[in-house]
């Protein structure tokens, strides 16, 4: 990008390095650590705040009272953001550095031994596991919750909002707005839209039509786990919470490489194993963890007393669930569906594994063109992978902000 | 147990770190107001949802009328099969559906034919005085408005039992003081079995035919308010 920027080559060596790959993947997590932020700050009574800032100054508060109160939440982001990086397999693979993940593909998709494979695997799983147990612990069920917050908001983000706001728009810019202008640029070098298509229209509808049945597919299973969660009592669901994290966290490879030995023998089991109901699988095995979350933080706003309203009025579970529960929860059904298609759309680790023979989606096609196409063709289809996963967001964002503004 | 509409014996009801109804025998007489006293803690909302069905009992049994409904950690007819309305605390309006929507989901959990429901709804609406709002949002109504939706609610499914948790603590004294007396009206017009809870002694004393008072999860006192003449 940056090469690309200064209309040279001078530091495409530096692009393919361990460096780049950071840099790339503190801007891909970027998101979710300002988003449990955001969620931490909400939290916060305004009241807090102002008791502190009638006897100090704003930057005394600030480090002795506001970020103390949303420390664990953020120690918890951080957390996850680094076992998701050390589980990350698709960006350090694209820029060429080698890394955990990549010895568990090699031993499996290379050497073909599952065995190593699963031994590697393990420390990626321990290492999961004691994290999220951390994790957990330090926020509870806050694990589970929503932007909405305190009906105060925090009043130091008024002193600070222009800064605040010009940071934000930075980091958006960086993360987001000078890779599309970088694509766009090198995308305008292709030959013609027809060359482009050539070769990866079939991988394009694929990625569209699984994306669409996987998210489908997770959030139909996440729905009932989500609702389960809410209404678990504590300690069990913190349990499952750090289950849900490890799950989420689990990296991609090991994911393609269980389902693999688990589908791929005789008999009827087989009979799955080498079509594209294999993709839908993995989409589950990655994608249901964070869905039931998303779900869960939802459906913890309906109140346990209407649906023991809808009991005693004569309403069984089922009838209870579909006219009660699940109508107020549709905004939280609808942000879990667009995370999981935004999610199975760019898979990768799982994906390169367990596609059939001859089948490819989106971003196997990317991965494996890259080193022999020209960079315009292999930016036109970054770009179109952009924009498929931008609609949905977009449309998503507006309506979480018309549920704001009510 | 006939001549009884409904009866706790011998109940015991346990949470993690206390008893929250301790070996509690109550009888409710058919057409009956009751009404279970006591503060913040002492079990009578427990034994409440113990005879909805929303919890099940650690030991005794629940009957309404001759059957048996609740025994030792076992809920034997489920809370939509006893034919009760329950006005809950914080009133549980389901937000999403209008006053109307909020008592034809009744009526379809109870499969009453759609061309009855319009005339259901619409008598229920009159008994509680806010007829005309059936295609209002709970969010657009006020307190006391609030409170007749839900108390419509609880009658339209036309129940043999009435429950009702707290249901004037969130009121200011003078609407509670209005509802109390719509809520004798309605309960000796339709002469239906009612339980309420409460930790208000004025609210008791108009409601209630007996009081039950209630302590650390147990009955302390019981106090047959009715004149002498109408008792049993």
């Amino acid at each position: 990008m940056i090469a690309t920027l200064a209309g040279h080559d001078l530091l495409s060596d530096w692009a393919y390095s361990l460096p780049a790959a950071i840099l790339v993947l503190s801007l891909v997590f970027y998101p979710l650590s300002m988003l449990a932020t955001e969620v931490a700050m909400r939290r916060i009574d305004g009241r807090l705040e102002e008791a502190a800032l009638i006897i100090a100054p704003p930057e005394f508060v600030l480090r002795r009272v506001t970020l103390p109160l949303a420390a664990p939440a953020i120690l918890a982001a951080a957390l996850i953001v680094f076992v998701l990086s050390v589980s990350e397999f698709g960006v350090p693979a694209l820029l060429r550095v080698r890394v955990y993940t990549t010895e568990v593909f090699t031993a499996f998709a290379a050497l073909y031994d599952f065995s190593r494979a699963m031994l590697l695997a393990l420390p990626l799983l321990v290492l999961s596991f004691v994290v999220a147990g951390v994790a957990v612990a330090l926020v509870g069920d806050r694990l589970v919750s929503t932007r909405r917050g305190s009906a105060t908001r925090p009043v130091l983000l008024e002193h600070w909002r222009r800064s605040a706001e010009a940071a934000a728009i930075a980091v958006a810019a960086m993360a987001l707005a000078v890779p599309v202008v970088v694509l766009i640029r090198e995308a305008l070098g292709a030959a013609s839209v027809r060359a482009v298509l050539e070769g990866s229209g079939r991988a394009i509808a694929n990625s569209l039509g699984l994306a669409t049945i996987g998210a489908t597919a997770v959030v139909s299973v996440a729905a009932w786990l989500g609702y389960a969660r809410a209404r678990t009592r504590r300690r069990i669901g913190q349990l499952a919470d750090v289950l849900f994290v490890v799950a989420f966290a689990v990296p991609s490879t090991i994911v393609g490489v269980g389902l693999i030995g688990l589908w791929n023998r005789p008999g009827l089991v087989g009979v799955v194993y080498g079509t594209d109901l294999m993709f839908i699988l993995g989409y589950l095995a990655r994608f249901l963890p964070v869905a039931a979350l998303t779900i869960a933080a939802a459906t913890r706003y309906v109140p346990v007393s209407q649906e023991e309203a809808a009991a005693v009025s004569g309403a069984g579970w089922l009838r209870t669930m579909m006219r009660i529960v699940l109508p107020q929860v549709r905004l939280g059904l609808l942000t879990a569906w667009v995370i999981a298609f935004v999610l199975a759309f760019g898979e990768l680790g799982v994906s390169i594994l367990v596609a059939p023979p001859g089948e490819a989606t989106l971003p196997i096609r990317i991965y494996t063109i890259i080193a022999n196409t020209p960079p315009s063709h292999v930016a036109a289809l970054s770009l179109l992978q952009t924009s498929v996963i931008l609609a949905p967001l977009v449309i998503l964002a507006g309506a979480l902000a018309v549920r704001e503004s009510r | 147990m006939s001549g009884v509409a409904v009866s706790a014996r011998n109940v015991t009801k346990r949470f993690a770190t206390h008893r929250a109804v301790d070996n509690v025998t109550l009888d409710v007489a058919p057409s009956e107001s009751v009404v279970i006293l006591g503060p913040s803690g002492c079990g009578k909302t427990t034994l409440l949802r113990l005879i909805a069905g929303l919890e099940v009992p650690d030991t005794g049994e629940i009957w309404m009328g001759d059957v048996q409904v609740a025994g030792v950690n076992r809920s034997l007819v489920p809370p939509h099969r006893r034919q009760l309305g329950f006005v809950f605390q914080d009133l549980a309006l389901w937000p999403h559906l209008t006053v109307g929507g909020n008592l034809q989901f009744v009526l379809d959990s109870l499969r009453v034919p759609r061309a009855e429901q319009s005339e259901r709804i619409d008598e229920v609406l009159r008994l509680v005085r806010i007829e005309g709002f059936a295609r209002r949002y709970p969010h657009e109504l006020s307190g006391g408005e609030q409170q007749r939706v839900a108390l419509a609610r609880a009658l339209v499914g036309r129940p043999r039992l009435l429950l009702l948790d707290e249901p004037l603590s969130s009121l200011d004294a003078e609407l509670g003081s209005a509802m109390r007396g719509e809520l004798v009206r309605l309960q000796r017009a339709l002469a239906l079995t009612t339980v309420y809870v409460t930790h208000d002694r004025e609210d008791a004393a108009v409601l209630a035919d007996r009081v039950i008072e209630m302590r650390a999860g147990q009955i302390v006192r019981a106090n047959d308010t009715r004149p002498t003449e109408e008792r049993a």
